[in-house]
């Protein structure tokens, strides 16, 4: 349906330039140029910033990740469509929001109160800053701060470091109920706004919030697919982590994140978006790997449960196809 | 029209939520219950038939001991066959379903032959290479993919085929077959990466060239096609400027330098054909996408190559702001020719012809 339908379907007075005013959206693999160059080169300034201003304390990098940050806000407001200095203003807000989390750190703020800070950090940046892509990003990132600052918040920290990395992993071995009543306070509430945004699409574009909402949701929805694994990369995948070889349950965790990609996929074909559904597809197939990997039950019962599962997949869509036939043929 | 379209004809118009609730459901980006219902099934199809091949993967990866040698090949041969003839039921049947039954049945072909093949490796220990095992699965299962005329199964054979890619010229060390042979060759580390180059890049060019692969069904496998060919000339790009610079560093010699030049020229001369190809076909923007990624990859690795590796105030600087500029640079040129090639897309045959270019 062309602009010019849809007015005459809603009965609307033709408004002057409607082709001319009628955007495209940005393609996901410019966006994915884009984003990849700006975090490079936002790496590449913060070494600047380091030279330039050489901070040595907390306070010296705060006000030198505020200068950043400010930097980037002033750029974005100037080039509000993103065509020119928005790269630039990208890896600005990169390096500032770096040296915001070495200031978070480094402010004997413990980790927990960090990550806390760092999510309120990123909720703020959603807001205050006026560019599509740098609001996706910071949805998604306040995605990975949330769930680690609760799994820290719940469950205690303990500094570890695998693949060069200093890493976090918990000192106490949760119980089932415990565990999943963490995952639940975590994902459900992020499910939960997830689900109230599209159901109330019609009434924030009524009210002019596309500009905020819609990149905060793609945001939120990449986070829902990715935020479980992105939220702990170097623990994933280590065949040496010998912490919670008796709580077998978690061995299951990594399908619990598949649920949640599979949430995102629905929130992506809800919003017609392939590129959403795409990239949610990805994490799932991510998180089904993991399962291989994951510590706590054999091999073999993995395969079983796999099997089984498939099974009553395939069931499932079996039934649902033959409940649609009927309810066409009836009809 | 999409949801960035409708976005900005909401606020032009100033609609109500009654408004754009029904501008939503009058453009179709509002699922109707009968769409969530088929979404659900074929969802629900897809998850149960990747979720049984992945357990199958875990069962011949447990190794079981209960279970003989004989048993788990009678086992999987049996599902390969089960698989093949599902598949050569399925396949005269026109219906949609049909289409989908053939068509999952070939994937679990595929993935059940790998499988075979690997539990092959894991009862004789054959002492083979792991690529040789990707190279025999993706030969086993080029009929199927073949057969399919589908762009998924394309792109899971040309997966398979790369890995096995990877594997031989870019991950196994001096002691594999395929080294041995290169090193026969006296051919550089640069330079064995672009065989995968050259593969995949003759794969795309078919996909191009040939009237049945041209295709929209194929543009996916085409666009992954050109991507793994610019993604391994990139690596021996960037591995050929590392280690040598071109002579521009102490490092080099005459002869290695030369070498790596001509890879360099061969990757960029790659560039501007698929830039001009691109550019004549007016269709899809993301091979630009693409040659506008290597040509920062490179430039920024030259910079860096020529201006030295050090923490310089200055060095750091300009590689920056070279990298700030050049996507900026990039995303204005690219998004100018998403427009007017879609524009091309929708105006009417006549007012395409002027010839003025895409900017």
């Amino acid at each position: 349906m062309t602009p010019q339908e849809l007015t005459s379907a809603l009965a609307l007075l033709p408004f002057v330039g409607e082709v001319s005013t009628v955007p495209l959206s940005r393609p996901w693999y410019i966006s994915l140029l884009l984003n990849a160059s700006g975090w490079i080169a936002g790496l590449f300034l913060l070494f600047f910033v380091g030279i330039l201003f050489q901070p040595k304390t907390p306070e010296g990098f705060f006000f030198s990740g505020l200068f950043c940050l400010s930097a980037a806000f002033g750029l974005f407001a100037v080039d509000k469509r993103g065509d020119f200095v928005a790269q630039l203003a990208l890896a600005l807000s990169v390096a500032g929001q770096v040296l915001m989390v070495i200031t978070m750190f480094d402010g004997k703020f413990g980790s927990t109160l960090s990550l806390w800070l760092i999510f309120f950090m990123q909720a703020g940046l959603v807001i205050i800053m006026p560019n599509a892509l740098h609001r996706g990003l910071s949805a998604f990132f306040a995605c990975i701060a949330l769930s680690m600052a609760m799994r820290l918040s719940l469950f205690g920290q303990e500094s570890t470091h695998s693949f060069g990395f200093s890493t976090f992993t918990q000192t106490v071995a949760p119980t089932l109920s415990y565990a999943l009543l963490t995952w639940a306070a975590t994902w459900l509430p992020i499910a939960a706004l997830i689900w109230t945004l599209i159901r109330t699409e019609a009434h924030w574009m009524a009210h002019q919030r596309q500009a905020l909402v819609r990149p905060a949701l793609s945001g939120l929805i990449v986070g829902l697919a990715f935020a479980t694994m992105a939220s702990h990369p170097f623990e994933l995948f280590d065949m040496r982590r010998q912490h919670f070889e008796d709580t077998g349950y978690l061995a299951l965790w990594p399908f619990l994140s598949a649920l949640l990609a599979a949430g995102a996929i629905a929130a992506g074909f809800a919003l017609r978006s392939r590129a959403l559904m795409g990239i949610a597809f990805v994490g799932a197939l991510i998180h089904i790997s993991h399962f291989y990997y994951a510590l706590g039950t054999s091999l073999l019962s993995k395969s079983v449960l796999m099997v089984v599962m498939g099974i009553l997949f395939i069931g499932v869509a079996v039934m649902l196809k033959r409940g649609a036939a009927r309810a066409g043929a009836t009809s | 029209m999409n949801r960035t379209q409708l976005d900005a004809f909401a606020a032009n118009h100033g609609l109500d939520s009654a408004q754009t609730h029904r501008a939503l459901l009058l453009t179709g980006n509002r699922p109707k219950s009968a769409e969530w219902r088929a979404f659900a099934a074929n969802s629900l199809i897809l998850a149960g038939v990747s979720t049984a091949i992945a357990g199958l993967i875990f069962f011949v990866a447990a190794n079981w001991q209960h279970i003989g040698i004989f048993s788990r090949f009678a086992l999987l041969q049996a599902l390969l066959l089960a698989c093949m003839g599902i598949a050569w039921w399925q396949a005269p049947l026109e219906t949609a379903r049909g289409k989908q039954i053939f068509m999952l049945a070939l994937v679990g072909a595929t993935f059940v032959a790998g499988t075979l093949l690997a539990l092959f490796g894991q009862s004789y220990q054959t002492g083979a290479d792991l690529y040789e095992l990707f190279f025999a699965w993706a030969l086993l299962t080029l009929p199927f993919a073949l057969a399919a005329k589908s762009d998924a199964l394309w792109i899971i054979w040309v997966c398979v085929l790369n890995v096995g890619l990877a594997l031989l010229c870019g991950w196994n060390g001096a002691n594999s077959f395929g080294w041995r042979l290169f090193n026969h060759l006296q051919m550089d580390k640069a330079w064995v990466l672009m065989i995968p180059f050259t593969i995949n890049g003759l794969g795309a060019l078919f996909c191009m060239k040939s009237a049945n692969w041209k295709a929209a069904k194929y543009a996916n496998c085409q666009r992954f096609l050109i991507t793994l060919a610019l993604l391994y000339g990139t690596a021996a790009g960037l591995a050929s400027i590392t280690r040598y610079g071109f002579g521009l560093t102490e490092k080099a010699t005459m002869s290695g330098g030369m070498q790596e030049l001509i890879l360099i020229i061969i990757l960029a001369a790659t560039c501007v054909a698929l830039t001009w190809h691109t550019l004549n076909q007016k269709r899809d923007v993301y091979p630009l996408a693409l040659v506008a990624a290597v040509s920062i990859t490179i430039s920024t690795a030259l910079i860096i190559q020529i201006f030295g590796r050090g923490s310089d105030f200055g060095v750091i600087f300009v590689i920056g702001f070279w990298i700030i500029a050049t996507s900026t640079a990039a995303g204005i040129i690219l998004m100018r020719y998403v427009r007017a090639w879609h524009t091309a897309d929708v105006a009417p045959p006549q007012q395409n012809t002027d010839g003025a270019g895409a900017i």
